[in-house]
Parts: structure tokens; sequence; C-alpha cells
């Protein structure tokens, strides 16, 4: 068979990390150690009397924290905001629904087409080439390198959720561009979230905000905790799991388990430490952020896992793409298609990998699973009553969605699915049982514990430091301040692990 | 506003008060030698003083570990002092030398080459363990290689307070290592005084690999010059230092790079004999030689240097 030689143009995506580590104002950098004060006395003490300027101001900022990074692509996001803010505009006045539909398009074309482009194209062309080579066809890929701006899947989802509001006669639209390139480019949760609807966040912009002790006080609380989870337990956790991963061959079963264990910490540490700093970062200007993380590893069941880890996510993919499908209107049948489509997606908006679409496969099928479960035997649960039905039976789920949860985190951190496989494998394969741990790997562990204790402790309240004696808040405070003066992992520390999304 | 501030404001000033308290401390601390870990290599070499000899090794781990110190000792007559350092790039070369240097005399410099040493500032030879120098701030070439390289070293927070530079290898310079420091004394006496430098040979066959592999270079162009070598080459002209570049052996090493730069640059470099370069055991993984291994390379490097003394290698065991 003769080959047929296919050109594919393709673009190489790479995601600038060691110039982001460099030049990001990172929320764990010294630089926004700098950066936050001088806001926060702006915009409290220069500009509290007029909104319009105070608002203006935050823009400024935003723009100064992202073109940090990289000032070019500053034209990215003015551009996108731009573009909804004409759309929203004229989506309130249209009344012809083909128009309001042809202004829709134009909106959601333009921010998947970007997210297309820069995260998705590369893939795409590789999936094309490799089932091409597969069945006989040579195809010579050409590359260009593309860098992947830091957060366009957060702010593309943010303002896409504005003009489908808007289209759903739910919002208003704005008239103020300043307003709402404000909120698109709002630096506490610009880069990684969590991701704010319109519905929350816009109003805020145009009510005269005021400073008040609990804000204050509840967002040093949530800094303080986030940089603890990010500095503390993510980069203590990756400088053990990076080590274990590069060498998954030669690890012994109890380091890959170790590995596995602490990069599910390592994960959960980095990101809902962001949003916690986000969010109190956002309660420092008077904003109040959407809670994003809701102590995930305790929950009883998958679907549970999913009302607590990645809320902004979660709710976007719910409203905007579960429910249009149809959601679980329909029948079982529908609404476990809708299920798995929602978490290939979601999978897919982690990342340009099959990696991530089997781990959202993962999370799907054992979704699926618990609501079938539901729907057979929510009966028969309801009559059951009793200390085991109770305490111990949800201990146990939540036990083993933990390991499942954990399990499918491999997937998400290997770079390709026969590494992952691997991996799984090699805990079997590499069985051995070492005779001490190595120091290295004590301190995470130790953090660990003591983190999930603190979490625990503080489930169904604002913040893990609400404690009744005041001397032992303060001493909670001064103790975390050790760890992360001691432990923190300040120069080895990592780029949080969800801006490459 | 006025309540948060108040509070915020004294618990700020307390845990910064409690952290410049500290770092300062550790500026105190860990500056102090008679406190150096001086079985950790780089402490004992920064350490050095008053010593004046003829000879210093210079370079990475393959130099640390390619010599018996004390055969070259016994066998030249002359005093030799090993300034390798494990995972040693040439900027960090470039500080032990230059601050060695202020502290003592050397007559020739030997520096150990790989081909990364000719490939420039994005090579392994520009590897530094900054956490080794931060004692030595006041250093200004330390200083200079550091914040030049260093990213966060060159803070607005560490030019306004210095101190703050522990902070960021807090691993190396927490309370812990402070508690471990004050004991130093009490250990036995460092086995490197007694070795000038030398490696100690359990290390290495302690860290060996049961595989060695036949190393593969590819034979890449070399464009530029490691910065920090050509300074090392300006700083021995400067003080009338002789330099003798050679390169430890590799197992199945080539060394094209090195033979293809070495016709155009003013100085020989010493490569192994070929003898080294297909005998496994000599080595105890592929860039490093064994005890065996050292003892046949310190003899063969001699009679190098000193033809007039050449030695049968056949007879050494």
């Amino acid at each position: 068979m003769k080959a047929v030689q296919y050109k594919i143009f393709s673009l190489e995506i790479r995601s600038k990390n060691k110039l982001c580590k460099e030049l990001l104002v990172l929320f764990n950098s010294f630089t926004f150690l700098i950066f936050l004060p001088i806001v926060f006395t702006l915009y409290w003490f220069v500009f509290q009397r007029n909104l319009k300027l105070q608002n203006a101001f935050i823009l400024v900022v935003s723009y100064v924290f992202y073109g940090w990074w990289d000032w070019r692509f500053l034209g990215l996001i003015a551009f996108s905001s731009l573009v909804d803010y004409l759309v929203g505009l004229k989506l309130g006045e249209e009344n012809d629904q083909k128009r309001r539909n042809i202004l829709l398009g134009i909106s959601l074309g333009l921010n998947l087409g970007l997210l297309g482009l820069f995260k998705y194209f590369n893939f795409f062309i590789d999936s094309t080439i490799q089932l091409l080579n597969s069945v006989g066809f040579m195809a010579n890929p050409y590359s260009l390198q593309l860098i992947l701006p830091v957060g366009i899947s957060f702010y593309t989802f943010q303002t896409m959720s504005y003009t489908i509001d808007i289209y759903k006669r739910q919002i208003e639209p704005t008239k103020d561009p300043i307003d709402f390139f404000a909120f698109v480019s709002f630096f506490p949760q610009l880069v990684a979230g969590p991701i704010e609807r319109a519905s929350n966040l816009l109003p805020q912009f145009f009510a005269k905000r005021n400073f008040t002790y609990e804000k204050g006080k509840l967002g040093m609380e949530l800094i303080l905790w986030g940089l603890f989870k990010k500095v503390v337990i993510a980069d203590n956790c990756a400088l053990v799991v990076n080590q274990i991963f590069e060498r998954v061959d030669d690890a012994s079963s109890i380091e890959l388990l170790l590995g596995m264990f602490l990069f599910s910490f390592q994960i959960y540490g980095d990101f809902s430490g962001y949003s916690d700093i986000a969010i109190g970062v956002g309660s420092l200007l008077g904003f109040t952020l959407m809670t994003n993380f809701k102590t995930p590893y305790f929950s009883v069941d998958i679907v549970d896992f999913w009302r607590r880890w990645h809320i902004s996510l979660s709710t976007w993919f719910r409203d905007y793409v579960y429910i249009p499908l149809g959601g679980s209107k329909i029948n079982l049948n529908i609404t476990f298609r809708n299920i798995f489509l929602v978490f290939l997606v979601s999978g897919f908006w982690h990342g340009a990998n099959w990696t991530f679409v089997f781990w959202g496969a993962i999370h799907s099928i054992l979704f699926i699973f618990v609501i079938w479960n539901y729907q057979r035997s929510s009966e028969a649960k309801l009559q059951k009553t009793g200390f085991f039905y109770k305490k111990i039976t949800p201990f146990l789920s939540g036990l083993l969605t933990f390991v499942i949860v954990t399990i499918a985190w491999i997937f998400f951190r290997s770079t390709t699915l026969q590494g992952a496989f691997q991996y799984l494998s090699n805990i079997w394969i590499n069985f051995d049982i070492p005779s001490s741990l190595r120091l290295a790997y004590q301190v995470p562990v130790f953090f660990v514990l003591l983190m999930m204790v603190m979490e625990w402790r503080g489930k169904d309240k604002n913040s893990v430091f609400e404690v009744r004696s005041l001397n032992l808040k303060y001493s909670l405070y001064f103790v975390f301040f050790l760890s992360i003066l001691f432990y923190g992992a300040f120069v080895d520390s990592h780029q949080f692990i969800y801006f490459q999304f | 506003m006025r309540k948060f501030l108040k509070e915020f404001g004294v618990i700020f000033f307390f845990f910064f008060g409690f952290i410049l308290a500290y770092l300062c401390f550790c500026d105190f601390f860990f500056s102090k030698e008679e406190y150096f870990d001086k079985k950790y290599k780089p402490a004992w070499i920064l350490s050095q003083k008053e010593k004046d000899v003829d000879y210093a090794i210079l370079g990475s781990s393959r130099a640390y570990g390619a010599f018996d110190m004390n055969l070259l000792d016994s066998l030249t007559g002359k005093k030799w002092i090993n300034l390798g350092s494990n995972g040693s790039g040439m900027a960090e070369n470039y500080m032990i030398i230059n601050h060695f240097l202020k502290r003592n005399k050397v007559k020739t410099i030997l520096i150990q080459v790989d081909g990364d040493a000719f490939a420039g500032a994005d090579s392994e030879q520009h590897r530094i363990h900054p956490y080794s120098f931060l004692p030595y701030w006041q250093d200004s070439i330390i200083k200079g290689v550091l914040t030049k390289e260093i990213k966060s070293l060159d803070s607005f927070l560490i030019r306004a307070i210095p101190q703050f530079r522990y902070l960021y290898y807090n691993k190396y310079f927490s309370p812990k290592e402070i508690f471990r420091r004050l004991k130093i004394n009490q250990e036995p006496e460092n086995t490197l005084d007694n070795l000038f430098g030398g490696e100690p040979i359990d290390i290495r066959t302690r860290a060996a690999r049961s595989n060695i592999e036949k190393a593969i270079k590819s034979g890449s162009a070399i464009k530029d010059i490691n910065p920090y070598f050509l300074k090392i080459i300006d700083l021995a002209k400067s003080q009338n230092i002789d330099l003798l570049l050679f390169t430890a052996p590799v197992y199945y090493g080539t060394f094209e790079e090195i033979i293809s730069i070495d016709e155009q640059f003013d100085y020989q470099i010493h490569l192994p004999e070929d003898r080294f370069q297909k005998d496994e055991t000599l080595f105890s993984d592929t860039w490093h030689l064994n005890e065996k291994g050292r003892t046949l390379f310190t003899l063969s490097f001699f009679n190098r240097i000193s033809p007039n003394y050449l030695l049968n290698l056949s007879q050494v065991p």
C-alpha cells in the first residue's frame, strides 16, 4: 500500500512553566507579600470614597497582576472581555430569538475557539496523526510554538457564564465596561478560580463595599491557612511525589502507595490552598467569593465528593452542560449519559491529554454507580437505623471513596495512560516492605495528619481557626505560622498545579 | 478597620519581629565556622584557611572521587588539597576557588572539565547549591554569583533585609539543624582533614549502583564556553597560578566534545588513558571510579604530570 503523505499543521503548546515560576505574582511569593499590602492600602484609604475609581483600581491592579507574567496576553483577556461585554449588551436589547442565538454563538465560539486554539489544538492534531498513522497513512506534523495563557480556562468559563445567563434572562447585562472588565480579571481568582458567576460577583462591583473587622479577620485566617496548605502540605508532598513518580520502576510498593496518597493531598493542598488565599484576599477587599472546597476527603461517596471538590467548576458544568443536556429529568439512561458526558468534558477541561479524559471517565462510572445505587436502595435505606448504619457505614464508604479518588489521581498525575497503568501495576509487582521510612517522607505525612485534624474539627465553620478560647486561637496562629516558617518550601516551591488548566 | 489594623498590626509586628530575630540568629550562628558541619564537603572547603598548597583540585564529584590524595601526597612530596564537591558546577567552582584563594595560597589549580564545561550557562556545569554559600554573603563574589544565578535571591526583600535569604533555604537552617550543629564538635575527628579533602572510600561504595551503563554522550556542537570557567581562568592568570585541565574517566566515555574543543583552546586537557574507558571493574558507576580505579587513575595521572617518575601501573593491584 502506497503511503500517503499528509502534512498537518500543528501548534506546540508549552506551558512556560519555568518562566511562570519566576515572573508570575504567585500568592506564595514575596512579591505578593509586597503587592497585597500596597493594593489594600490604596484600595481602602485612597479610592474608597468613589466606587467607580475603586473598581477602576481593581481593574488596573488585576491587569498588573496578570501582565507581570506576560503582558502580551493582556490583549487576549481584554479582547475576550470586550466581546462578551458587547455581546451581553446586545443580548439584553435583542428580542429576536434567531439573533439572540447568533449572539450567543459568537460569544461561545470566540471563547471556546481561543481555548481550543491555545489549549487543545495540538492534542487534536497529535491524536489525528496517531489515528492516521495507525491505519497506514503517514502524516507529518509541523509545529509552531504557542504559550498556554495562564488561567485561560478559568476566565473563559467565567465570561461564558455571563453571556449564557443573559441569554437565559437570568441576569441583566452591565452597561459599565469597567465593572465588567474588573469582574473578568479580578486578580484574586483570575488565574485559578473559583470560577465566579456573574450573578454572584458582578453585583458586588455595583454596590459600595465596606470593610468589616470580621471580613478582614476571616480573610487573614484564610490566607494563613491557604499558605499552610500550599507551602507546607502541597510543596512538601510534591518533593516526595516527584521523586517517586520519577522512578516508578525502582520504587517499592510502600513508596508507590505513599506517592499515590501524598499526591492526593498535594493536589488538595495546592488547589484548595489557592482557593482559600483567593477567597481571603477577596474578603480583605470586601468581596465574598464562592466556596470552592468543603473538606472533600471527608465525603461519604463520590456524589458527595463532587459536591465538595472544585465546587465552582462542578456547579458550572451542572448548570451549563448537564442541565441543558436534560439533566435527570428525562429518564435514568439519559441521566447516566449526561453524567458520563459531563465528566468526560470536565476531564478534558483539566488538560489536553487522554489521561485527564480517562480520569473523568473513572469518576463518571463511579458517579453513575452511586446514583444507580441511590435509586435502587433509597427506600430500604430510610428504614435502616442503628449505630452501624449511621456511623460505621458512612465511615467505610467515605474511606473507600477516598481510596478510589486517590487511585484515580494517578491518571491525573501521569503524563501517559501507559505510565499510569505501569504505576498501578508496580504497586503489586514491586512488593517490598522497607524497614523504615525516610525522614523526608515523615514530614509531609505528619503535616497531612495535622491538616486533616484541623479540617475535621473546622468542617462546619468558616475558618479552621474558629475556636472559643482566644489564647488557643493565637496559639494556633503561631503554630501554623511557625510551620510555614520552618517547613514551608519557598525556593523549591512549585507553581500552583491548577495554573496549567 | 481601626480594630482590624490594630490587631493585625500587633500580630504582624510580633511575627515579623520573630522571623527577623530568628533569621538574624541564623546569620550569626551559621556563619560561625566552629559550627560548620565539616563532614559536608562544601562546608569543609569553605572553612579552610591559612593553607599553603602546591596543587588544588577543583571540580564535581568526579574530581572529588578520582584521586587517592594520600597516594598523591606520598608520591609527589607536594602539598595537595581536593576542593571537588558533589554536584559542583562551574559557577560553584568559581565561588569555591575565589573564596579559597582569599584565605590560602595555591601554586597550581587542576580543574576537572567535562563536555558541559564548554556548553554555556544552561549546562549542568552551572549547578549551584546556594545554601552552602549563604553564610558567606559578605563575600562580594559569592553574593554576585548567587544573586545572578538564583532569581529569588535577587529580590527586593533580600536586598533590603539580607537575613531573609535563610528563609528560602529553611530546610538547611532549621532549629533542629541548630541543635545538631551545637553537638558537632563532640563528634570524632573529621576524616576529610586526613584525606586532604579526598573522598572517603566508603561513601562511593555505599552509594554505588549495581548496574553500570555505557555512557552515551551526544557530540553536540559547542557554541560558547561556560562563563564561570573563563572567570576561573582569568582569576588564575591574575594571580600567576598555573592551570591544568583534566577529565576523570567515564565508563565508555568518548570525550568527543572535549577533544573537539581541545584543538582550539589555549590549554591542553588531560584525558584519561584508554584503558580506563572499558574496564568495568574500575567504576562504582558510569561516571565515578571505585577504589581500584581511583588508585590506578591517581598513578596514571601522576605519571602524566611528572614524567620523570614513571611508575609501572601493571604492578598496581
